[in-house]
């Protein structure tokens, strides 16, 4: 008897865990990114990574998971992630954006995240598509810098 | 979030909407189309005046309206991310209230991106290639900055760069214990380094203009010919789009050696980019600390310019040229040597002097396929003297590839073609005749490539290729591979399995100057056959994410190569002589290797390597163990950036199990092994504005310099008190107790101990 209290516990104790680490950011899908904007316009939080970035992963699995970041952009954006490699072609706001031809990066990644003429890897972009307004970073956001900056970014007509 | 003042402000906006008409001001309505270039509607544009706050956005036709607009001229700007903006001077009169105003945006210029080149010849990135790329950006290097990219090596693991002579300093990279022939040198993925230049190749690209090296353990001749046995070094240049518009980079020693690295990227045309990369390296300092009457380092002036054009083309497809010209004059010796000395019997010194121009090029074909065009050139010619004997010699290289990319649905097809002509003369024995006229040597060799990359689905890749070479000398030479790579669903784990095989078409003569030193005689055991080799490698990554905010990539590969007619030089039978001959037996390189890369998001970033190998070489059953090649190789790198005041701290090191020594006779009183040792350096670097960083530190901070005794008789450099009996062996005198000659070729360290170094690098963008 003891032995299976004991794998209750254990079994418990484990699903809690799961159940504790299992808030994640809802990613909104591409193909419903444009419904969702005409019906309801908010601005677009866009992380652009690669699979081979390590910073990309870092990003994803340490600040994408700290739960006062995915409060503030669950409520007030839409979370939208793009591959630079995808290549498959994309439709952004309407516009259809073509995959890099060989050896080179997803046109709609290069159009939100080319900097100086540089694309880095990871990139996250804040952008109000009714005023235009928008904000880029490149390189690894950390919690306390995504927070920070969600609460100032400025969405008013510019 | 300022979500409430844009609410608030569309709320006004509909409070004086609706209150129009009670208050009958006069005012206009803006509307209008926004379209792309092609004529696509644009939606999403904002479309507004800004300076009074007024705007909306563009519906799925194309259309906007701007409501309550005052009369007067106002300025209407549509934006929209990706194109530029536009504005136009609109004017509302009482008799014009509703005007019609349409935009005709374009895209704004966006320009290329970078990804791997190297494993399988197409681009790709590092995780989708079935082949284990290696991929080290310029930025790593900087972590340990040297004047050259052979010492920058040292700090990958598995790969040392082998010094080879105490005088003149030569080199060649070792990669996994193999020596330098077995690794191909590419520059943009052009076998550029070779043969003669292998030498001396390496020290003269400006790291200006280097973006990435990427580093493949194993063969690859399947898709690289010749010489890809042991691995392949890939240096990729920057692109125009991704090179700082001015670089200058200065660094020096307490040795007094200065290196500089200036880059430089200009518009030719309109249509024409071009990137130009000088590095200059002087060191003329002559200084003898370990006592044994010779340069410790040897003196070298050096220049190398580099220049690179990229033409834009209508069609969109790639063409550019590339150009790189050294000069250098290295010379090591006795203190007192002068160029007068040059070639005489007096003082002894190695004296080289190098001339050497590349030309090399891409071009894509203006058809529909993807074929491209590459070609490279490029002479070199060598004028030394090992004491008073000469060494001149005289290469020129051609080279042609055709290479035919066709993407299908789960196949990705590549067919190539290619032909490398050789031209090599000397003034030794290796081009001498029957006859003994000068007979340079020429080689042809033509070759075909077919490459088949399967993707099943996303977790297992399969790539199979083969090629076929013929040779002038050695006959046709097949080359098969297999690569299976598979993937976990979370991307986290990959394991890549491979087979292949590599050849070699020797001209030792020209890969081994330990051959050149000056106290020893070459001599070809027969006919040379080519050297094949057959490696089977495993490698597996793993990559972690912990809760405590850290990072870990595990990548882990076991290698096992096993060689055939490996061309092998005999120090040991005759100590006058390097006996050059295809090894009856066989000899095996096998071990493993492990990379740990933790990373945590403040910044703090650890590198850590480790290789343990066997090398060993079988003759008549008898098995030793390979020279100059160490057991255990560890490397590290430890970096972390103080944002406050911008400040990054790099730690790197290296550590080296002993290695067998080649010894001079059984009476050679020397360590027959070198000891455990360890070169570690530490860097202080900050960036003083966005345009100017400082850097300095100390290297080889453990101050560990090989044995004083390492040039054999360095008081004796012409033989002159040696004896010899009718063998042509040494006989012990007293005078010369343990039977040795002049030797410089019982080196495994650098000579230099700790020196400090400071840096300055400047870069506009």
């Amino acid at each position: 008897m003891k032995w299976i209290i004991t794998i209750w516990t254990v079994l418990l104790l484990a699903s809690s865990a799961v159940i504790v680490s299992g808030q994640t950011l809802p990613w909104t899908s591409i193909i419903h990114l444009g419904d969702s904007l005409r019906t309801n316009p908010k601005p677009l939080m866009v992380f652009i990574h690669t699979d081979w970035c390590k910073y990309c992963k870092m990003q994803e699995n340490i600040t994408f998971e700290d739960p006062k970041v995915i409060d503030l952009l669950t409520e007030n954006f839409y979370c939208l992630k793009i591959n630079a490699e995808d290549q498959r072609p994309l439709t952004f706001m309407g516009r259809n954006y073509e995959s890099g031809s060989a050896g080179d990066f997803h046109s709609l990644a290069r159009m939100l995240g080319m900097e100086h003429g540089k694309l880095l890897f990871p990139t996250t972009v804040f952008y109000f598509p009714v005023t235009q307004a928008f904000k880029r970073f490149q390189g690894l956001q950390r919690a306390e810098d995504l927070k920070a900056f969600i609460q100032e970014f400025e969405v008013g007509i510019p | 979030m300022n979500l409430i003042k844009y609410t608030i402000f569309l709320f006004s906006l509909i409070i004086t909407l609706t209150n129009l008409p009670a208050e009958a001001q006069q005012k206009g309505v803006l509307t209008g189309k926004v379209v792309d270039e092609s004529g696509a509607p644009l939606e999403f544009v904002n479309v507004g005046i800004r300076k009074i706050s007024l705007g909306g956005i563009t519906d799925e036709s194309g259309s906007f309206i701007v409501q309550n607009v005052p009369l007067g001229t106002h300025l209407l700007t549509a934006s929209l991310i990706g194109f530029e903006p536009q504005q136009t001077r609109v004017e509302i009169t009482r008799n014009k209230l509703s005007p019609t105003y349409n935009f005709i945006l374009s895209e704004s210029a966006a320009s290329l991106g970078e990804v791997v080149v190297t494993g399988t010849m197409k681009e790709v990135s590092k995780l989708d290639s079935p082949v284990p790329v290696e991929v080290y950006s310029a930025k790593f290097f900087r972590a340990n900055p040297t004047p050259s990219i052979f010492e920058s090596l040292q700090n990958v693991n598995g790969v040392r760069p082998q010094i080879n002579c105490n005088v003149c300093n030569t080199g060649d990279i070792h990669i996994n214990g193999l020596e330098g022939p077995y690794t191909m040198v590419l520059i943009d993925g052009m076998p550029i380094v070779s043969g003669l230049s292998t030498v001396y190749g390496l020290t003269g690209i400006p790291q200006a203009l280097i973006e990435r090296i990427e580093i493949v353990k194993g063969p690859a001749s399947t898709l690289y010919g010749s010489e890809a046995v042991g691995g392949l070094i890939n240096i990729i240049t920057k692109k125009p789009a991704s090179a700082p518009l001015v670089s200058a980079d200065v660094f020096s020693t307490d040795w007094g050696d200065v290196n500089t690295d200036l880059g430089l990227r200009y518009k030719l045309t309109e249509k024409t980019q071009g990137l130009l990369g000088v590095n200059y390296f002087n060191y003329q300092n002559p200084l003898d600390k370990n006592g044994d009457g010779f340069t410790d380092v040897t003196l070298q002036n050096r220049i190398s310019i580099f220049n690179k054009l990229n033409f834009d083309r209508k069609s969109g497809k790639n063409f550019s040229i590339a150009g790189r010209y050294v000069y250098e004059d290295r010379w090591g010796g006795e203190m007192d040597w002068t160029s007068e000395y040059r070639g005489g019997d007096e003082i002894y010194a190695e004296s080289i002097y190098t001339n050497r121009w590349e030309m090399f090029g891409v071009y894509q074909l203006p058809v529909d396929e993807l074929i491209n065009f590459q070609f490279s050139t490029n002479g070199h010619s060598q004028n030394s003297v090992y004491g008073d004997s000469p060494f001149i010699a005289d290469q020129y290289i051609g080279f042609g590839q055709m290479t035919w990319n066709k993407p299908l649905e789960h196949h990705d097809l590549l067919f190539g073609m290619a032909y490398r002509y050789t031209f090599y003369d000397d003034n030794t024995p290796a081009t001498t005749a029957a006859n003994s006229m000068n007979e340079p040597s020429v080689t042809h060799l033509p070759g075909a490539f077919l490459q088949d990359e399967i993707t099943f689905n996303d977790t297992h890749k399969l790539l199979l290729g083969m090629r076929y070479d013929y040779n002038s000398l050695h006959g046709g030479i097949l080359s098969p591979r297999i690569n299976y790579k598979w993937t976990s669903d979370n991307k986290n784990n990959v394991v890549r399995m491979s087979v292949g095989n590599g050849y070699r078409v020797a001209n030792v003569f020209t890969e081994d100057h330990a051959a050149l030193t000056g106290a020893r005689e070459v001599v070809f055991d027969g006919e040379l056959d080519p050297e094949t080799s057959w490696n089977a490698n495993l490698n597996v990554v793993k990559k972690i994410y912990t809760a405590s905010q850290v990072f870990i990539s595990l990548d882990g590969s076991a290698f096992y190569t096993y060689f055939n007619n490996a061309i092998l030089p005999d120090y040991e039978t005759d100590p006058n002589k390097i006996i050059y001959g295809n090894l009856d037996g066989y000899a095996v390189s096998k071990g493993a290797s492990l990379n740990v890369e933790m990373s945590w998001v403040n910044g703090l970033n650890i590198i850590a390597g480790g290789t343990l190998m066997d090398v060993s070489v079988t003759e008549n059953d008898v098995t030793y163990r390979q020279l100059l090649t160490e057991r255990f190789s560890g490397v590290w790198s430890i970096g972390y950036t103080i944002p406050s005041i911008g400040l990054t701290v790099d730690y790197t090191g290296n550590l080296y199990g002993p290695m067998r020594l080649p010894l001079l006779g059984a009476l050679d009183d020397r360590a027959g092994y070198s000891p455990w040792y360890s070169l570690q350096n530490l860097q202080l670097s900050k960036r003083l504005t966005s345009k100017w960083e400082m850097y300095g530190g100390v290297k080889n901070l453990l101050d560990f310099t090989p044995a004083a005794n390492s040039i054999a008789r360095a008081f004796d450099p012409f033989d002159r008190n040696v004896v010899f009996g009718g063998d042509g062996q040494v006989v012990p005198t007293p005078e010369n107790p343990t039977a040795l000659t002049f030797d410089p070729s019982y080196v495994y360290a650098p000579n230099q101990g700790r020196r400090a170094f400071l840096g300055v690098r400047f870069t506009i963008d």
